[in-house]
């Protein structure tokens, strides 16, 4: 498969009046085309600050980009200067935010916010762009578009706000979107109507979707490969599969036990992870996970755990990889029985 | 085969709460409030003058050998600042230095009074109407929008014709429109937490009224009735000043800094402009001094700085 | 949008009828009549002169005579002016007024608006600071203050600008200036916060993210949108300029309404107190409805002009 995009390395921090937040400390993965990665984790784990860093969008000053690179078809986005840097988003590279309410702004009609990308990228008259966005609300499954097109946001309901969302951030046929938490906001009927229609439109135009997210229902349905982020680095990569059925990160198991299943009985309760995220002013020096994690060892909390290969596709940060290192019962961690070696 | 024993690879000894334990210690409103105004310089350096001023104010006069109306028309006319009047004298040979400071005790005294009438009528006013609502929110605001209406410092003057020109007028006349901001502040902050999800966890808790009011309502509220106060002080003072300008305001012999500026226009033109310059500095001077503070408070106290 | 009209209208002339009435209790409370002044008039010349003006009938008459007079529109005689009315009194001093005013509110909104754009583009720069120190500079200097210091300098030192009085368009220079200061400040300051609340607000990350440059951002989406409560407070503003054209033509020695107003005080001159006060709020009490218009138009979520659901 060949790869679109591919980050090494990101480090982000914000300076803030007491002192620095490292919110991504060193990240890398990459995303093929056409394919679907979703990155999960906690709020403040770092993973919308990773995405808004991909094309520059994070607030600047305090947000700043340490190190890294984020190679887009042989291009380094970090380093392209900004007038080219507004060539490739929307019209490369669309994005979805969380809250369509708060996204979409409030004094202009819906057609004029998605006219005005077209136009800007595509350099084609007003009535030939008027055309394509309604074509584009077509697609997207908001009925009377050429009535629509003249309303503002605010007459909009939360779904359908979304769903003009996603016609603005695919217009200009971009070979990726990056969606931010895109059903967060929304109903729970709603989510999933968005989920498929991301889906069914990815179908048909092969662009690749960079999914932000924390909630393991939507990453299960959609995502092709997952990664797992905590206190701001990767912690574990791989198919969804993998990540699901083999997860090999004690916070991979913590989070799917804390996710409800069909296929459980109903005695079993679900399992909080107990403890809270690492403060990100003062990062430990070891494991992000090691306060919280019930098979830490001294080195958890040493020591940032190296990645390891699991398999060509699936990449793990743990200590426990490491050859010296107890053996855990994988079958039973993520149940209620934690097996702790003596 | 054992493996060889590595320390590195042993679990973790830690205390069973370590993961549980906040990180930073909780900074207070206040505190945090507190440290932020102090990193602002040109808040500070406001407060500083607000001091500087105030303590002139009060020792100025005093330490001065003359009196504020004490006139001098035979040798002491228009004199340059000099090290006996430091100042200069005025036309009728009063020395500016000890007027400049009686204006001082003039305006602060309105500002800070006018400020806290204020406080007073409209905390009273609008908390009444906020925690009340419905019908008497209605109608304790039907009223304030017609009285809103009225232009402020045109109503101000109409009331200064009718009572006369005066001290006590003055600050009744500021006063008599000036409780509006406050009591439209006081009711729309009381209104949007009452219904805010903590006030309403309170009143699940069992909280009575006065324990609504005093721990929840009041300290939350707190912020934007420090800001809008110290808004007032320069606003009033601004307003006196305008009013002894006009002739309205206090009467001569009294110093103030409106009659003090409104009599020295004449030296636009003949040159003596100690008499113009020190009460306009020090008028000048004081709203800035307020307006840098509570600019500086402003964004110490709005919780959405909060970083 | 008729009905919206129409009930504003109705509003309006309530709380007109509200400031006539409270005007004239106001000036029926206040002790003495206006002819209590240093020189004591015969007994006889006393009498037909409050017959004339209607003082010697009691005041539930005069009230009525009062307001029969004003749906006339007719503002009565004035009293130091015995020749003039006080409808030609105003009209003929508006026309002054109006400029000066019109003229210190256009510099105060182009200035204010450009000053506090760039400054909140410029967030936390050298030019923000310079900006905003002039804004608390204007904020805090009165206008009766600032004028004389311009007359000083600007006009008798540097002879740049007239001294004061009103004979052509440079005369207007300085008092323009003046009396726009507090607004300009105002506005800049405004302008600034609102704009860079505007700039963190999602829709504008949402405008980058299409890749959009930085102008467009700026003209087509944070602008407008930053504008918002600028148009909330031209009506203030309005009365500021207002009131504080009291001051600036008493200054300037400028024959707008200000000045007779001013007069109008000292001299006890009640129908001309009334009559000012009663033009000048009806004026504001009109740019306020304006001002409710214009913003229904520039923010489609308010709904002035109900369209019968959407």
């Amino acid at each position: 498969m060949e790869s679109l995009l591919k980050v090494s390395g990101l480090q982000v921090s914000f300076e803030m009046a007491a002192g620095e937040v490292q919110a991504v400390r060193g990240v890398s993965f990459h995303l093929n085309k056409g394919e679907t990665l979703a990155i999960v984790g906690e709020s403040g784990s770092g993973k919308s600050v990773t995405a808004l860093s991909l094309v520059r969008l994070i607030p600047s000053p305090p947000g700043k980009v340490k190190s890294g690179e984020i190679i887009y078809q042989g291009k380094d986005l970090l380093k392209l200067p900004e007038r080219e840097l507004f060539k490739i988003r929307g019209s490369e590279i669309g994005m979805i935010f969380q809250d369509p309410i708060s996204s979409l702004n409030p004094t202009m009609t819906v057609g004029k916010q998605i006219i005005e990308g077209i136009r800007w990228h595509q350099k084609i008259g007003v009535t030939a762009a008027k055309e394509k966005a309604v074509q584009m609300l077509t697609l997207v499954g908001i009925p009377n578009p050429e009535k629509r097109i003249a309303q503002y946001p605010h007459e909009f309901s939360g779904g359908m706000r979304q769903r003009v969302m996603i016609a603005m951030a695919l217009a200009c046929s971009p070979k990726m979107l990056i969606a931010d938490e895109p059903t967060t906001a929304l109903d729970v009927t709603i989510q999933a109507q968005i989920m498929r229609l991301m889906k069914e439109l990815q179908k048909k135009t092969g662009t690749a979707i960079l999914l932000i997210t924390h909630d393991l229902g939507v990453v299960a349905e959609t995502a092709d490969r997952v990664a797992v982020m905590y206190g701001g680095s990767l912690v574990e990569t791989g198919l969804v599969s993998e990540i699901f059925y083999q997860a090999r990160h004690p916070y991979t198991w913590g989070l799917l036990a804390s996710m409800p299943r069909m296929d459980w009985s109903k005695q079993r309760e679900l399992q909080p992870i107990p403890g809270s995220p690492p403060d990100l002013f003062d990062p430990p020096p070891g494991c992000p996970f090691a306060d919280r994690c019930p098979y830490a060892m001294n080195a958890c909390h040493e020591e940032m755990p190296p990645e390891t290969d699991v398999s060509p596709t699936h990449r793990v940060a743990c200590w426990l990889e490491h050859p010296e290192a107890p053996s855990v019962d994988r079958e039973k961690a993520g149940y209620k029985t934690v097996h702790v070696p003596s | 085969m054992e493996p060889a024993f590595n320390p590195r690879f042993q679990p973790a000894v830690r205390s069973r709460n370590a993961s549980e334990k906040i990180k930073r210690p909780p900074a207070g409103y206040w505190k945090d409030a507190w440290r932020r105004l102090r990193k602002n310089w040109l808040a500070m350096t406001g407060l500083v003058l607000i001091l500087l001023i105030a303590l002139m104010s009060v020792i100025g006069p005093w330490i001065s050998p003359y009196d504020y109306s004490e006139q001098n028309l035979r040798t002491g006319k228009n004199l340059e600042p000099s090290a006996e009047h430091w100042f200069g004298t005025d036309d009728l040979g009063r020395d500016v230095f000890v007027r400049v400071w009686e204006g001082g005790r003039i305006s602060l005294t309105i500002g800070l009074l006018a400020a806290l009438i204020d406080l007073c009528i409209g905390v009273i006013y609008g908390g009444i109407a906020g925690y009340r609502g419905g019908r008497t929110d209605e109608i304790m605001m039907r009223m304030v929008d017609v009285l809103w209406g009225l232009p402020y410092l045109l109503t101000v003057i109409l009331l200064l014709v009718v009572m006369g020109p005066g001290l006590g007028t003055i600050i009744v006349a500021l006063t008599v429109t000036g409780w509006l901001h406050m009591a439209r502040l006081v009711r729309g902050q009381v209104l949007q937490l009452k219904e805010q999800e903590f006030v309403l966890a309170a009143v699940t808790l069992g909280a009575g009224t006065k324990r609504l009011l005093f721990k929840h309502l009041i300290p939350n509220a707190m912020g934007p009735i420090i800001i809008m106060l110290t808004l007032t002080v320069p606003q009033a003072i601004f307003a006196e000043a305008f009013l002894s300008f006009l002739g309205l305001g206090v009467q001569a012999p009294v110093a103030s800094w409106g009659t003090m500026i409104n009599d020295a226009l004449i030296t636009v033109l003949s040159g003596e402009w100690w008499r113009l310059f020190f009460p306009a500095l020090f008028l000048s001077l004081t709203m800035l001094a307020f307006n840098a503070f509570g600019d500086g408070l402003r964004d110490a106290l709005d919780p959405k700085m909060r970083k | 949008m008729n009905r919206y009209i129409i009930r504003r209208l109705f509003q309006m002339v309530i709380t007109l009828w509200v400031i006539a009435t409270l005007t004239f209790l106001m000036m029926k409370a206040i002790p003495g009549d206006p002819f209590s002044g240093e020189k004591k008039l015969p007994e006889q010349v006393l009498k037909n002169l409050m017959s004339y003006y209607h003082l010697d009938e009691p005041i539930p008459v005069q009230y009525l005579i009062y307001m029969k007079s004003l749906l006339q529109l007719d503002l009565g005689p004035s009293i130091k002016y015995e020749t003039r009315t006080v409808n030609t009194i105003i009209s003929e001093s508006f026309p002054v007024s109006a400029q000066l005013g019109t003229q210190a509110l256009i510099l105060a909104v182009v200035t204010g608006l450009l000053l506090g754009v760039v400054a909140a583009l410029r967030h936390n720069r050298l030019i923000d600071y310079g900006a905003m120190f002039f804004a608390v500079l204007g904020i805090s200097v009165p206008s009766f203050v600032l004028a004389p210091l311009m007359q000083k300098y600007l006009a008798v030192e540097w002879e740049l600008f007239p001294v004061a009085t009103w004979e052509g368009w440079e005369y207007s220079i300085l008092p323009s200036i003046a009396l726009a200061a507090f607004p300009l400040a105002t506005i800049t300051r405004l302008m600034r916060s609102s704009m860079v609340e505007v700039l963190t607000q999602d829709y504008i990350r949402t405008a980058r993210s299409k890749g959009l440059p930085p102008y467009l951002v700026v003209f087509r989406h944070t602008i407008r949108n930053s504008i918002l409560p600028i148009v909330t407070i031209i009506g203030p503003l309005t009365v500021g300029i207002l009131t504080g054209s009291f001051v600036i033509e008493k200054i300037f020695s400028i024959p707008g309404i200000g000045k007779y107003f001013v007069e109008s005080i000292s001299n006890r001159d009640y129908p001309l107190i009334m009559g000012v006060t009663l033009f000048y709020s009806s004026l504001l009490i009109f740019v306020n409805f304006l001002v409710d218009l214009a913003y229904g138009l520039i923010d489609p979520r308010i709904q002035l002009f109900k369209k019968g659901g959407n």
